[in-house]
């Protein structure tokens, strides 16, 4: 035996060798999903808020069983003409959203310009059912609920306690709690630079 | 007859184990959540994106067309048919799941217009596409629009 490695010393190396091995073997596995991985770091592999890039990215979550959701959203000032965005189609568990240049005064759920097209849209074996803004009043205020930098969170659940079997809860990722640097890619900065490379750059932070 | 304990049994196990959970559906976020009697509730938080931009330079509103495919741990691949528009000038961006696998541009068009501009390089998949990742949809005022994926 050597008297180099004691076999205290070779033993704690073995155990510490198998679990490098573990950690690296599971990792080129790729069975990791990359979600996942994200959000066990707490978000330090890539950006889950747009942080000191002049955005707020509002995005919706579908968190039902079985419900596929359309939403329309508004928003105060126009940005490039527009103060409505909808998206439709979102499945269990999928995650879909969009940017907004700052900056943002207001944002909520229903379409601004024309109040009797729904807000929401839930879609089930059962058929679909369309809720007016009114259902869920949710107007989120900048410096309240809000910040550049943020991400709003619309968090769709199921729910019995109202006719529309869905609730809305809404939420906020803090962009300036987000801690970096990424290990992976700079989601947003990557988009800012690109918008200002074309001349078409977002409005800086105020 | 006696049991000798094998050296660094333990270890072995832990390993065995390890890699047994590595099918994946062990390490859905979902079921995790589940186990801690969250994600029955409100399910997972955000968890990064994809973001798709289409930067048009053109004085028309233009559409771009695509297909995504998502593939989740453990699930089968699904497609799904998506489209948003870019104002005349002006750019727009919708942000995509991680789940995310592949991204197939169809085309850019105009809003209430026939015909379509089918994008040269139109395909991104994994590993290339990879959570974070940007692609960037660019229609020149005068030109053929062009894909990049970044990183």
């Amino acid at each position: 035996m050597s008297t180099l490695f004691p076999r205290k010393k070779r033993s704690t190396a073995l155990e510490i060798l198998t679990c490098i091995t573990v950690g690296v073997l599971a990792g080129l596995s790729g069975c990791f999903n990359p979600a996942f991985v994200n959000q066990l770091a707490g978000g330090s592999v890539v950006p889950i808020a747009p942080g000191d890039t002049p955005f707020i990215h509002v995005l919706v979550i579908n968190a039902t069983q079985n419900s596929t959701v359309g939403m329309q959203f508004g928003w105060t000032p126009l940005t490039q003409g527009r103060n409505t965005a909808e998206y439709t189609g979102i499945a269990p568990e999928q995650q879909i959203g969009f940017l907004l240049p700052c900056p943002v005064e207001q944002i909520g759920l229903g379409n601004p310009n024309d109040l009797t097209q729904p807000a929401v849209v839930v879609t089930t074996e059962g058929g679909a059912v369309s809720i007016p803004a009114s259902a869920f009043p949710l107007i989120l205020q900048r410096g309240r609920d809000f910040d550049c930098g943020d991400t709003v969170v619309f968090t769709v659940i199921d729910s019995r306690s109202n006719g529309y079997g869905v609730e809305i809860l809404p939420g906020r990722v803090r962009g300036s709690g987000q801690t970096g640097p990424f290990s992976g890619p700079d989601t947003y900065e990557i988009v800012e630079l690109l918008l200002l490379g074309t001349g078409l750059p977002p409005t800086p932070v105020p | 007859m006696s049991i000798r304990p094998l050296p660094y049994a333990g270890w072995a196990g832990a390993l065995i184990l390890a890699f047994s959970s590595l099918s994946c559906d062990a390490l859905n976020p979902a079921l995790v959540g589940d186990l801690g009697g969250d994600a029955g509730s409100v399910g997972r938080g955000p968890t990064g994106s994809i973001v798709l931009v289409l930067n048009n330079q053109t004085s028309q509103e233009l559409a771009l067309q695509f297909d995504v495919k998502y593939t989740r741990a453990g699930e089968a691949t699904t497609t799904q048919e998506a489209e948003f528009t870019a104002p005349a000038g002006g750019w727009w961006t919708m942000t995509l799941d991680c789940d995310t696998s592949a991204v197939i541009l169809k085309q850019v068009a105009p809003v209430g217009g026939d015909d379509g501009i089918p994008v040269a390089v139109n395909e991104f998949r994994r590993p290339a596409l990879q959570c974070g990742s940007v692609i960037f949809v660019n229609v020149p005022l005068l030109g053929s629009p062009t894909a990049d994926l970044l990183p």
